[in-house]
């Protein structure tokens, strides 16, 4: 498969002397074709920075990259890619769909392509009630929307989308989820930076950690959600033979009262942890098999890379 | 293509600005008034005693030309002072970097836009001008048409260095730089007489200096010798010796000068971190 962004060793460094700052420290990294990458980061991590390196709205300090193919900065490659700011504004005067024409003519599509298009972008965004409304009457909401229509007006084969869902309501996101899902089936790359860990979940088949301007962690989301599987029990009495039995199958065991967390080195451990319980004679009240969050992972990845 | 759609969307948005409706507002009080402030000038009653109408008409037209060429440049560097760093302040200029457009091709599409309108605006209002002269006295006066180019020349100019110092300056220290720099220009003739009077080499060169840093007063001399009577020139320089005249060839220079400064403000947008 061929990547659709190649970083390597890229830098960014504000500043100078005292105020000098490594925001992004030589950072590789590779996106592969048709794949929704998650990047996550606590506050002042570098996501955007990042971003706005690959988008050449910042110069790198040092290092290099591609995306599609072509060195940063190719214009060419801009005509297949779509971006949406993290903190935008629109120019307020003017409407919907003149807003969509005009970025649709910095792509270079001809008139007759942007008829044809702009009608579409403003219903996959659900603007189709606001098409001739002025953009200062817009929420916040409408607002991502609108931005959202002119990083895919383009039909775009790779999309970065900084913050994509931040001002939405919940049947927002949900429309800007399903949204990612249709471009991924279309084959669509999308670089995807977002502090909602639940969205990325739901979207990125891979994520990127990164922390104080570096990569701390990259990994295949079924990895980092499903690395042990946990199981909540809930009894009337734990007796002693029950705890030591299942301390004896479990690579971790929480006991507190009437409950037991037990944390299992694989998910086929969890037929014979249900067995220990009923054979223990206990009353069973509660048995949840639950996977680690990518919450837990993410607070796990962090800590280790300042430990 | 996407130079002219940058260049369309400025003119739409700058003729939407606060800015230039004040100015437009001010520019049709000035028309509307204009007739009442000028008086025929000495010159040409010194040379007929008997004013003719078109003597009248073109003594009217140079008087109103030097207010339209203030104005004119005033609103110029106040429609244009934000125009790159108020993009990068507010972030709309995020969506337009990203875009397959060269970072040359925003700084031409967005001065052919300011260009455009105080071209324009020039144009329309001269016309104005000029109409009245023409239902007033009857007479027509064409020297008038290539002073209003200059004069438009000079718009641009002041479109274009105040434009250039938008890439990397905040409206508030563009607009202190620019006007310091229109403030010493505008008063060439004062600092050229003192150059004469005073015969100091460093006075001299600062005049020099100025009219290389800033041709528009030399060229706003040049329309306003366009509309005056050349006899009563050829009489004011016999009673008073030298006279400053303004070089021919200045808007030559002013032209290049345009080309020089958008240039400049491409090389440093080029590689400019935009936060």
């Amino acid at each position: 498969m061929t990547a659709a962004i190649e970083i390597e060793a890229l830098t960014k460094v504000f500043g100078f002397g005292k105020e000098r700052k490594v925001a992004v420290d030589a950072l590789d990294l590779s996106v592969d074709d048709g794949e929704v990458f998650g990047f996550l980061g606590p506050n002042g991590a570098g996501k955007t920075t990042t971003m706005q390196m690959l988008m050449q709205i910042i110069f790198p300090t040092s290092g290099s990259g591609n995306l599609l193919g072509e060195p940063l900065g190719s214009v060419e490659a801009r005509t297949s890619i779509g971006y949406l700011p993290e903190l935008f504004q629109f120019h307020p005067f003017l409407k919907a769909d003149e807003f969509l024409d005009f970025h649709g003519r910095l792509y270079g599509m001809s008139s007759a392509e942007r008829q044809q298009r702009i009608p579409e972008v403003i219903d996959l965004v659900g603007l189709n009630e606001n098409t001739g409304s002025r953009i200062r009457t817009f929420s916040k909401g409408m607002l991502q929307r609108i931005g959202i229509g002119q990083a895919i007006i383009n039909n775009p084969r790779l999309l970065f989308l900084d913050e994509p869902t931040s001002a939405l309501d919940p049947m927002g996101r949900r429309d800007v989820r399903d949204l990612i899902m249709r471009l991924r089936d279309r084959g669509t790359t999308i670089f995807l930076n977002s502090h909602l860990l639940s969205e990325v979940e739901m979207t990125c088949d891979r994520i990127g950690i990164l922390n104080k301007g570096k990569l701390v962690k990259v990994s295949k989301m079924q990895a980092l959600i499903s690395p042990t599987p946990c199981v909540d029990i809930k009894v009337d009495k734990v007796s002693d033979e029950l705890l030591r039995r299942v301390k004896a199958l479990a690579s971790a065991v929480e006991h507190t009262g009437d409950s037991l967390c037990v944390t299992l080195k694989d998910e086929e451990q969890i037929n014979e942890l249900a067995n220990i319980v009923m054979d223990s004679g206990a009353t069973l009240r509660e048995f949840t098999p639950r996977q680690q969050a990518l919450e837990e992972s993410f607070v796990q990845a962090i800590e280790e890379s300042q430990a | 293509m996407k130079t002219w759609a940058l260049a369309r969307f400025t003119l739409r948005e700058t003729i939407r600005s606060r800015t230039m409706i004040i100015g437009l507002v001010i520019s049709l009080l000035y028309l509307a008034f204009i007739p009442m402030l000028s008086s025929p000038s000495s010159s040409t009653v010194v040379v007929g005693e008997l004013q003719t109408k078109a003597a009248a008409g073109r003594d009217f037209l140079n008087f109103a030309l030097g207010g339209l060429n203030f104005i004119g440049m005033t609103m110029a560097i106040l429609t244009t002072l934000g125009a790159i760093y108020t993009e990068i302040d507010k972030g709309t200029i995020y969506t337009v970097v990203t875009k397959p457009v060269h970072r040359w091709q925003i700084i031409a599409g967005k001065w052919a836009g300011h260009a455009m309108l105080m071209g324009g605006y020039v144009m329309i209002m001269g016309l104005a001008l000029w109409l009245s002269v023409l239902v007033g006295s009857g007479s027509i006066v064409w020297s008038f048409f290539p002073a209003i180019a200059l004069i438009c020349l000079n718009v641009i100019t002041m479109v274009s260095i105040t434009l250039m110092f938008s890439t990397f300056s905040p409206v508030i220290a563009n607009a202190i730089f620019v006007f310091i720099l229109f403030i010493f220009s505008s008063n060439l003739r004062i600092i050229n007489a003192i150059s004469e009077a005073s015969d100091n080499f460093l006075i001299d060169a600062v005049a020099a200096f100025l009219k290389l840093l800033l041709p528009v007063s030399e060229v706003s001399g040049l329309a306003s010798g366009l509309l005056e009577d050349r006899t009563a020139q050829a009489l004011a320089e016999q009673a008073e010796g030298a006279v400053y005249t303004p070089r021919g060839w200045s808007f030559i220079y002013e032209i290049f000068y345009i080309g020089a400064v958008v240039f400049i403000a491409t090389l440093i947008f080029r590689k400019k971190d935009l936060r």
